[in-house]
């Protein structure tokens, strides 16, 4: 089950805002239905937002800026495998003890090219940023990912984790990574990663040694490589609607 | 004859490591495949899976399970597991993502047809056979699991997948002496007459509980003796520097 965004939220005209109320909790689904873009989302004090965005139909852009407040939680699953994505997302933690996790898996195939932007800049004091985001990508097709997390002079006690996964199955295709970490305050715990690589040799050869076709194998190590963020969703039901996504593009 | 290898020599990175090898596998038998480390023993495993890594340089390999005769070097790995052969990886491969409930289904979906209720009690009979935890299957395949576990899921494996001829590449490593007896009696037990199995290994500690009817040894990728149990003892205490030059 999972609320409409009718039932939660309340948009403010004068800021063209989403605004999550004070110690409220909810899900905001967007599955190939979007707010507008450069849409601004705001998540007052204690409350918590689950955004689940879902882009398999069209290659509309997506730019969102979230800002959050005081023990503020938010958590965005996202998965995209349009033509062309164009995903910005902006996350400012404007206030101390605010939480953000950000769960992204992109499929980029035959001449797809595709630009991914993610961006959290952490204000203020005790604030828990951990993002992770898979790429595949196929054929001739281009990514261009980007990953920033900016960590303040006043945001002391930070802790930020910020991988980046790339599985390339083509010798045509291309991605270009950049996760980048600004720290201006020394009391913090930081660390990035990025990996780019093919399938392994070793396990497609297991794989087929068990009865799989190469292309079988290969479809299921690229499920596996996605599988480990469609794990971390908690609305069930929405981890058929990703599977589903992963089989049709895997 | 099940397999009959004859005049193979396989390179791995330009460097040969098989080198005109003669062997036959007949139905109904387990082998025991022993040599120093380095002397080819797991070339020959994934050689027959048909690892691509390992070129074949010259040779055949004829392979007849039941009345059919393949020439194996024809096909591919997937054909190979379809038609009976099962190999056993040495250093079985960890894929997170992938639950081992998942991959046995999968694994399973080409063959004959069973149902979810025969698979599902299968496993749950096999899980308490091999004393392996009740929720093994629900994670990840071969992820995070001990050196014996891993190698009683290949077993496992095996014993789902119920190949003709079966080669077990360290099978024995990493099992404590309970387990490796447990494993040992599936092995055993597996064997029928028209089933072979071959086990690789460099140590003679599984043959306490199995009893091979044929003793290999393979020296810088050459068969270079063969004999009963004996063999085995003799290697045990000797070594196996009698047969290097």
């Amino acid at each position: 089950m999972y609320l409409t965004k009718a039932q939660f939220i309340t948009q403010n005209s004068f800021e063209g805002a989403f605004i999550i109320g004070v110690n409220t909790e909810m899900a905001l689904v967007l599955d190939n239905e979007f707010l507008e873009s450069g849409s601004k989302i705001i998540l007052e004090q204690n409350s918590s937002l689950e955004l689940i965005i879902i882009q398999d139909k069209n290659s509309q852009n997506i730019a969102y800026r979230i800002l959050q407040k005081k023990n503020s939680r938010l958590k965005v699953f996202v998965i995209t495998s349009s033509k062309n994505c164009n995903l910005q997302i902006l996350q400012e933690a404007t206030e101390a003890n605010a939480s953000f996790e950000l769960f992204g898996i992109s499929f980029n195939l035959a001449t797809s090219s595709s630009t991914i932007d993610l961006q959290s800049l952490i204000k203020q004091p005790n604030c828990d940023i951990n993002i992770v985001f898979n790429n595949t990508i196929a054929g001739s097709a281009k990514c261009n990912f980007s990953g920033i997390v900016n960590i303040s002079k006043n945001a002391q006690n930070a802790n930020v984790h910020l991988v980046n996964k790339n599985l390339l199955l083509s010798d045509n295709c291309k991605i270009n990574s950049k996760p980048i970490l600004q720290i201006f305050n020394p009391n913090v715990k930081a660390k990035h990663a990025a990996t780019t690589g093919f399938l392994k040799d070793k396990e497609l050869i297991y794989l087929q040694s068990r009865g799989l076709t190469k292309e079988r194998a290969s479809k299921i190590l690229v499920q596996a490589f996605n599988q480990q963020i469609i794990n971390k969703l908690n609305i069930i039901c929405f981890r058929d609607r990703f599977n589903q996504i992963l089989n049709q593009n895997g | 004859m099940m397999l009959n290898i004859s005049h193979l020599s396989v390179a791995f990175e330009n460097k040969e490591i098989l080198s005109n090898l003669e062997l036959g596998i007949e139905s109904g038998k387990i082998y025991i495949l022993m040599g120093p480390n380095g002397s080819g023993k797991s070339t020959l495993a994934q050689v027959l899976a048909g690892n691509p890594k390992f070129k074949v340089t010259s040779g055949q390999i004829q392979y007849q399970p039941h009345s059919e005769n393949l020439n194996l070097l024809e096909q591919t790995p997937d054909q190979r597991s379809l038609n009976g052969i099962f190999t056993s990886f040495q250093e079985p491969v960890e894929i997170a993502g992938i639950k081992v409930v998942t991959f046995l289904k999968e694994i399973l979906k080409n063959r004959k047809a069973q149902d979810s209720k025969k698979f599902l009690s299968k496993l749950k009979t096999l899980q308490q056979e091999l004393k392996l935890e009740a929720n093994f299957y629900l994670r990840d395949l071969n992820s995070g699991l001990s050196g014996g576990q891993k190698k009683k899921l290949e077993l496992l494996q095996m014993l789902m997948l119920e190949p003709t001829l079966a080669i077990l590449d360290e099978i024995d490593s990493g099992l404590d002496v309970d387990a490796l007896k447990l494993v040992s009696k599936h092995i055993q037990n597996y064997l029928s007459q028209d089933r072979s199995i071959v086990i690789i290994t460099h140590n003679t500690d599984i043959l306490k509980f199995i009893k091979p009817d044929r003793i290999l040894v393979l020296i810088q990728g050459k068969i270079v003796a063969h004999g009963d149990v004996k063999l085995a003892k003799q290697i045990q205490k000797n070594g196996f520097k009698q047969f290097i030059d």
